[in-house]
């Protein structure tokens, strides 16, 4: 062979390449388009006999039955596991007519864990009493788990719960994801088993991921206990579930963990509290505004803002504070607060210290007295009058050259600080 | 002696080009492994529906923007309206002198607020942070100029995700990819970052910030980087999967976990190939702390941006990249060969040393002697056969990666596009292929030179209809 003939031979190949390349292609479009025009008729037809009126329904009835198998499948394997109510039934009527229940059980029992994969997220549709859901939840493949986890509806969700809770120990994080996930969707109906389990001895952390999420004051009582835990990852869940809810003696639970040794547990606990609008914990979420771990002082600086006037008369106070990162933090949060409402909260730097323990009793009379909201009103009407530049709130001011807050003072005044630097 | 080395000169440099053309024949058969692979699990794959849970992890969307005033509201656009739940957009202006800040602040009614973030990572100051009225997902820092990687290092100071997704302001993505991008974190703690596939939109249209049809460019320029980019990330990215993962995730659509790039120090800010540096970076601190590193490319999630239409343009971003690469094998030398670092240290880094870095050397002086032998009738002119055959061969892969893309992806669906791309595939080898060896060799010399500036980009905007 010659140089030349290598060199035909190999540009041969390419030329041989690119018509395969073309001609394939052109084929391949032709048959896309094909299953594209069929499922398109599947999904017409099927719409007429799910969503239309019984009349109608009928009137496609025979064209239903005629529908080409594969496309129907993978179209109906495409619909919300939660179509409900008549169309649910209709699907269910449809399904059993043409023989699919059958084939559906069929499969749900077949050795390739492709097939029974099929038979997870089809069983929505089947409601034959000799159908096992619980065989698939327990199937040894993790895929054929999850996506029969993904599947079920709610109604076949809650009478499989008590399974379900024990798959969120599952090896697979897929499977554990679907179970989360659908046991959110059954709601309250979980809580009694979620109970239970939080109650056992074993590793409650995607219990208690739920529990986050649902919100039940049922299991404020449990979840107390696992603050106490000795995994702080558990402890930071566990208080995030409880700020969650708005169960008795929460409150108090959670002030106590923001004097937790671990940064992560402070943060969780100090956003539960302001998602549960505790008026009371200001002074505690104040103090953490000079904790140590910078994620803490965010989060009680943005905590302070979502209670409110109180939590905002406390950001003010720390405006002047000797600690440089309780200050800077304050100033953040009342500038982004400024930005957002469009008034003026934060006074020029330069400003005489003012009298934070004035500050702090003031909006802790306020709420003692169940007066919040007047106090509310006048802070508010002190932020958004004209009285820059001094904006600082009448009580203080009289004092303020004469009092000067430090670290002692503020000890002092909130108790010796939990998480403090 | 001189007529035997001139003999001799096409023969090596033929053998050099099927040398190159064999290896990436081998990683066209990976990547065909690791995408039957990637199917599989993507067919039966439950992510869709957990990632539009309360349960996905928060992403924050980096945008840096440098002179983009006509592409950047186009592609915030297209980011707000993707379809994943639990999203931050952060557009990140890098001083530029055009209109970027204040088409922003009209399109989006944004407003200057004041920040609560931590600056774990030293960037150029930032002069002011604004959220939308509108749209509170979004926020846009404007700072002095700092460089691409100056920006994307206060972008993640400021995100609030648990994944950053480094995307470039004239990028569009596809509505679900990042749903896929997040599957890998958290099916793997061991996963650092995760890329996609990027695609071109030269001349094809754009519809609320989406691509309706993908379409081969009308130019040749770009639609010669139309096939390059197939050819590219199914060899040059979906092939690693299975070898020990990338060393690369672009620049323009890639996303980490914000945890490990803080730990790592953000991006470089001295490289030129910032992006390929971080990855590098990553995969090396795994290895040194016993940690494993993963890096992986998904091919689904699409991204489209634009090519460069003018040899200028294009010149420029390829000695730009060269210069990017050179940085980042000269920063992290100690790795190539070095079986502390695994596949990275014995695969991968060797591989863009040879293929990446010493091929248009290579190429440059073989071609160059060859021509010279010629001129002065010390080669046999029936050695170009060889030569040519060799490119052939080239030819013949890029083909088979084309009909790859297209079993796969079913990427430019008409008789039309394929006959394009099919004679485009056809001149690359002979013409394109020396275009860029110059342009690389532009690149080495100025990296020698000590040059790190990235020249000015030129946008003509997307072809919206």
């Amino acid at each position: 062979m010659t140089r030349f003939h290598i060199f035909l031979a190999a540009w041969g190949l390419s030329l041989a390449l690119a018509v395969f390349y073309i001609v394939w292609g052109s084929v391949n479009d032709v048959a896309q388009k094909v299953i594209a025009r069929r499922r398109r008729r599947v999904l017409e037809v099927l719409s007429v006999v799910l969503f239309e009126s019984d009349d109608d329904a009928a009137r496609v009835h025979e064209q239903a039955m005629q529908m080409p198998r594969r496309e129907l499948l993978a179209v109906v394997q495409s619909l919300a596991v939660d179509l409900n109510g008549q169309a649910r039934d209709r699907l269910q009527h449809l399904v059993r007519a043409l023989g699919l229940e059958r084939f559906i059980r069929r499969r749900a029992k077949s050795r390739r864990w492709r097939l029974r994969v099929q038979a997870a997220q089809l069983q929505y549709l089947v409601d034959h009493p000799d159908f096992d859901h619980r065989r698939l939840l327990e199937d040894r493949h993790h895929v054929v788990r999850a996506r029969a986890a993904e599947s079920l509806t709610a109604g076949q969700a809650a009478e499989h719960v008590d399974l379900l809770v024990t798959l969120l120990r599952d090896d697979s994080v897929a499977v554990r994801l679907a179970v989360q996930q659908k046991l959110l969707d059954v709601g309250s109906r979980a809580v009694p088993v979620l109970l239970e389990e939080l109650q056992g001895d074993g590793h409650v952390l995607e219990v208690l991921e739920v529990a986050a999420n649902l919100a039940d004051p049922r299991l404020v009582e449990s979840l107390v206990g696992h603050t106490r835990s000795d995994d702080p990852e558990v402890r930071s869940t566990a208080a995030r579930a409880l700020g969650s809810g708005s169960g008795p003696g929460a409150a108090s639970v959670l002030d106590e963990l923001c004097a937790d040794e671990d940064p992560e547990v402070r943060v969780a606990a100090i956003d539960g509290l302001s998602r549960m609008e505790s008026q009371a914990s200001v002074a505690t979420i104040g103090r953490a505004l000079g904790d140590r771990s910078w994620q803490v002082r965010r989060a009680a600086g943005l905590a302070l803002d979502r209670l409110g006037a109180p939590g905002r008369l406390i950001l003010r106070g720390h405006l002047h504070a000797t600690d440089p990162f309780a200050r800077d933090m304050a100033r953040q949060v009342l500038d982004a607060i400024a930005a957002r409402e469009g008034v003026v909260l934060t006074p020029p730097v330069e400003d005489p210290m003012v009298d934070i323990e004035a500050m702090v009793r003031a909006a802790e009379e306020a709420i003692e007295a169940d007066d919040a909201a007047e106090a509310v009103g006048s802070s508010a009407a002190e932020v958004g009058s004209s009285a820059p530049p001094d904006l600082r709130p009448t009580p203080s001011h009289d004092h303020a050259p004469d009092l000067v807050f430090d670290d002692a003072a503020l000890e002092a005044l909130l108790g010796s600080p939990g998480g403090g630097q | 002696m001189i007529n035997l080395l001139f003999d001799s000169i096409a023969d090596i440099a033929s053998a050099w080009v099927v040398g190159v053309t064999l290896l990436q024949l081998t990683m066209v058969v990976s990547a065909m492994v690791e995408l039957r692979r990637l199917r599989q699990r993507d067919r039966h794959q439950v992510w869709r529906r957990v990632v539009g849970s309360p349960l996905a992890p928060r992403i924050s969307v980096l945008v840096p923007a440098y002179n983009e005033e006509v592409t950047v509201c186009e592609t915030v656009t297209g980011l707000l309206a993707m379809s994943y739940p639990n999203l931050e957009i952060v557009v990140i202006n890098d001083g530029s002198p055009d209109n970027t800040v204040q088409v922003l602040i009209d399109r989006f009614d944004l407003r200057a607020v004041h920040p609560v973030y931590q600056r774990v990572i030293e960037t150029a100051d930032v002069k002011s942070l604004y959220r939308s009225s509108q749209e509170p997902r979004l926020v846009l820092i404007d700072k002095f100029n700092g460089g691409k990687a100056d920006s994307l290092n206060a972008g993640v100071n400021v995100a609030t995700g648990d994944l950053v997704c480094a995307i470039d302001a004239d990028t569009l993505v596809a509505p679900d990819a990042l749903q896929q991008l997040v599957a890998p974190f958290v099916t793997d703690p061991n996963v650092v970052a995760v890329g996609g596939t990027v695609r071109l939109t030269n001349d094809s249209p754009v519809r609320a910030a989406r691509v309706t049809q993908l379409v081969v460019p009308k130019k040749p320029l770009p639609a010669l980087q139309a096939v390059e980019y197939v050819r590219a990330f199914i060899i040059g990215r979906l092939g690693w999967n299975p070898l020990g993962g990338n060393l690369i995730i672009s620049g323009a659509f890639g996303v980490f976990s914000r945890e490990k790039v803080l730990a790592a120090g953000g991006y470089e800010h001295s490289s030129i190939g910032e992006d390929m540096e971080l990855i590098v970076r990553l995969r090396r601190r795994g290895y040194e702390e016993g940690e494993s590193a993963r890096v992986e490319f998904l091919p689904d999630p699409v991204a489209w941006t634009e090519a460069p239409e003018e040899a200028r343009v294009l010149a420029r971003q390829r000695n730009r990249w060269q210069r990017g690469l050179m940085d980042v094998l000269l920063r992290h030398k100690t790795m190539i060969f070095n079986p502390k670092y695994k596949s990275a240290g014995l695969l991968s880094m060797p591989f863009f040393f040879v293929v990446e870095f010493l091929s248009p050397i290579v190429e440059a002086i073989s071609l160059s002697l060859l021509l010279v032998g010629l001129l002065a009738g010390l080669v046999d002119p029936a050695s170009l056969w060889i030569l040519g055959a060799a490119y052939g061969f080239g030819t013949a892969v890029t083909l088979l990666t084309l009909w790859f893309d297209d079993v796969a992806f079913h990427s430019y669906p008409r008789f039309s596009f394929r006959l394009k791309l099919a004679a485009y595939a056809m001149v690359e080898q002979v013409i394109y292929r020396q275009m860029t060896i110059v342009w690389r060799l532009w690149g080495i010399r100025l990296f020698l030179q000590g040059r790190t500036e990235w020249g000015q980009q030129v946008r003509k905007g997307f072809t919206t209809s």
